[in-house]
């Protein structure tokens, strides 16, 4: 299949009708269509798909706004608009045109997804135009929908192909393209047509070839049954294995974290003692102040206390009761204060005596000794809960420094480890042992079967030799027996080249995926296609195999390698005599659209995936962005381009013009518009 | 010279598609294309009995 042109009318925002020609040769097969972010590459990759089968892409937003909204907004209500997506194309020596379409009727502003039509016609050899009367079918047998993915895509998404997860699928698509789908439907379909044929041989083969056949039919319906089995435990279990795999990648990041679980573990007892140290540091400091804060304030008033009572002291003039060392020395120096001889035994040295005995009072001197001494013990008292207090507030600083430290550690930790696909390891764990078991038994179920299988095919074998001996007198049954013979070797074969076809494909795809991604590549990795149809990237380190993870770029690298490869390969196999046996020239040929061509990947990769496509695929549409495509992509692109493209975008949301300079010409790529939002498909070359 | 390779053991020639085919007589080869043939073109209709196709093909060729 070659598109050798498309048509858009009204479609998206592709308004009025629009023709890009994209017939191309083997030597500039490349066609190469720039736009800007929104000017219209999704829709028209979109384009064709619908052309081809009346879907859109999941991301193509607004679905039933098929019309053009500037058309839409001027249609009065009431009228028709023509909607239309035209493909001309070539399969297989045959010219085709393709049209679907429908008139869209406005009955409201909002428009509803419309239904529309296909029509196929085949150019004659005389020239003259047939209409083919299935032309979904004859659409579906040129390009089956579902391996269309692998020739019209989105390179941003295009990485999901090789996922893991995918290979299933895949492995499913690729059949059709591998020439593989119809010998398996075929060894589906013949054990029915030679269950019709033997009929005949019970029916009217007399009783030996009858009974043998009867026996034949028993040993193919426990083959089918058997087969069947097969199937379903097969599928089982390609998905307990995915299901294992799925948790082992669970258990393995669970693996990784942890460390991180355990680290966050001593972040958190550490913040614990650190928040006990806060807090501890913060009581002892309200209990220095409610116990000893008034200290503080003591420093003036002892200093008075102290003077005052010095000075009362010094002059005798203590408030407090006298002191014995006063009155002793007043009975010894004879004389009172107030001048009166104190001698011995007269009445005012009894009475000054007297005042002895009171002035002696314990408790008296006690009181002033307490007094002065904790009027000299205050300022001592005040440094030390100056001291006390500065130690408290110092250890509140660092513990509180601490805290919001190994909070913000925990704070980091818990965002390591919060992925929401984490289950408890102890679950993973038995899950993993559970899938384990049910895998092993659907194993051993499976090898029981196979070699029932095996064991059936031999005894079916015998009795078709017991039945090719048998006398058969019948003419009807003799023609029904050698038909069944017929059929019989035929499934035989076809069994056969159905396990060399599936040995070789994947040999083949394996090794020319190895080539193209070698050449894209500057990596030291190795894909390899399993015969599960998983694909994987290796690493050898020092001799050893080791898988490497998978990057987005990688994957979709690796994406456009297994598209290259599939497409050359899809070519060659039908370029060779086989059982179908000749095909037209270009038979296994498929157009490669794409849009967003290059994903993310950096210039040395855009460089290398253009050359590689360029070099393989049989016809390559690419839409980019003037920043996708300019430079690398269209240096090696050039010698291969037979046509180029802008998609205009008319905006009303912009002022200012915007060109794109394309061997030192200037041409539109944005441009204000006053009245409508529209995309145009200008030819450049 | 005729000993040369004693000892060694060489792997059977992988077989071919081509082997297989060249072991059918030509009717089955015939056959065989046929009914590549008929599947080839159905390919896209999954449900798609062909026994009908099929058996005309076997009495088309052993008629």
């Amino acid at each position: 299949m070659r598109i050798n042109s498309i048509t858009l009318t009204n479609f998206r925002q592709f308004s009025g009708t629009q023709t890009f020609e994209l017939q191309s040769s083997t030597l500039e097969p490349v066609t190469l269509i720039f736009g800007a972010n929104g000017a219209g590459k999704t829709t028209l990759l979109n384009a064709f798909t619908w052309a081809l089968y009346g879907t859109l892409s999941e991301d193509v937003e607004e679905q039933q706004r098929m019309v053009t909204d500037s058309v839409w907004r001027v249609l009065p209500m009431g009228d028709a608009v023509e909607l239309a997506v035209e493909l001309t194309f070539d399969h297989e020596g045959h010219d085709f045109r393709l049209r679907r379409g429908t008139q869209v009727r406005k009955e409201s502003d909002e428009q509803q997804k419309p239904a529309a039509d296909v029509w196929l016609w085949q150019t004659m050899a005389d020239g003259s135009s047939e209409e083919i009367g299935a032309p979904q079918e004859r659409i579906y047998s040129i390009l089956p929908q579902r391996v269309s993915r692998f020739f019209f895509f989105n390179g941003e998404r295009i990485e999901k192909l090789v996922q893991k997860g995918a290979y299933t699928e895949v492995q499913q698509d690729i059949k059709v393209l591998l020439d593989l789908e119809q010998v398996e439907r075929a060894l589906d379909h013949l054990p029915k047509v030679d269950r019709r044929l033997t009929a005949d041989i019970k029916k009217y083969g007399g009783e030996r070839a009858s009974e043998i056949q009867t026996a034949i039919d028993d040993l193919l319906d426990r083959e089918a049954s058997s087969r069947d089995e097969l199937t379903v435990l097969e599928a089982d279990l390609a998905t307990l294995i995915e299901e294992r795999d799925s948790v082992i990648e669970l258990l393995r990041q669970h693996a990784s974290a942890a460390p991180i679980q355990k680290e966050r573990d001593r972040v958190a007892g550490e913040l614990a003692d650190a928040r006990t140290q806060r807090d501890a540091a913060i009581t002892e400091r309200a209990s220095l102040v409610a116990t000893r804060g008034f200290l503080a304030f003591t420093d003036e008033l002892a200093a008075k206390t102290a003077a005052k009572a010095a000075g009362l002291y010094q002059k005798g003039a203590l408030p407090a009761p006298l002191k014995r060392e006063f009155v002793d020395q007043l009975l010894e120096d004879g004389q009172c204060i107030c001048g009166t001889a104190l001698t011995r035994d007269s009445a005012a040295w009894h009475d000054v005596t007297g005042w002895r005995q009171r002035a002696g009072l314990q408790m008296v001197e006690t009181a002033w000794q307490q007094l002065s001494g904790q009027i000299t013990q205050l300022s001592s008292a005040r440094q030390e809960l100056h001291e006390s207090l500065q130690s408290a507030v110092k250890r509140i600083t660092a513990e509180r420094d601490r805290v919001a430290r190994l909070e913000e550690a925990m704070s980091e930790l818990d965002g390591q480890l919060n992925d929401p696909r984490r289950e408890d390891v102890q679950q993973l764990e038995s899950k993993r042992r559970d899938l384990e078991a049910r895998i092993g038994k659907k194993q051993a179920r499976i090898g029981v079967l196979r070699s029932a299988i095996e064991q059936i095919r031999r005894e079916i074998e015998q009795k078709n030799t017991e039945r090719s001996k048998a006398e058969v007198t019948d003419e009807l049954a003799a023609k029904a027996r050698a038909r069944s013979d017929l059929v019989q070797a035929v499934r035989h074969a076809l069994d056969k080249i159905l396990t060399i076809r599936k040995e070789d494909m994947r040999s083949r795809l394996d090794s020319k995926l190895k080539d193209v991604f070698a050449k894209i590549t500057i990596k030291p990795y190795v894909p390899r296609l399993s015969s599960d149809f998983e694909l994987a990237l290796y690493q050898d380190v020092n001799g050893v195999e080791l898988p490497v993870p998978k990057s987005t770029g990688e994957n979709q690298i690796l994406s456009v390698s297994f598209v290259a490869a599939v497409s050359e390969l899809a070519r060659e196999i039908r370029a060779e005599r086989r059982a179908e046996g000749e095909l037209p020239a270009d038979a296994g040929t498929y157009p490669i659209v794409m849009d967003a061509a290059f994903g993310s990947l950096d210039q040395n990769y855009q460089r290398e995936v253009s050359r590689a496509l360029a070099q393989m695929a049989p016809q390559l549409v690419v839409l980019v962005s003037k920043s996708q495509g300019l430079g690398q992509v269209v240096g090696e692109l050039k010698p291969y381009v037979s046509h180029l493209g802008v998609i205009v975008i008319h905006t009303t949301g912009i002022s200012k013009a915007e060109d794109i300079e394309l061997d030192g010409v200037a041409y539109p790529y944005v441009r204000p518009s006053s009245d409508a939002d529209y995309a145009e498909l200008r030819a450049i070359k | 010279m005729a000993q040369a390779d004693e000892g060694t053991v060489k792997a059977p020639p992988r077989r071919t598609e081509r082997d297989v085919l060249q072991e059918l007589t030509a009717d089955q080869q015939r056959f065989l294309k046929r009914v590549l043939e008929i599947e080839r073109a159905k390919l896209h209709v999954k449900a798609a009995d062909l026994t009908d196709d099929l058996l005309s093909a076997v009495k088309a060729i052993l008629p």
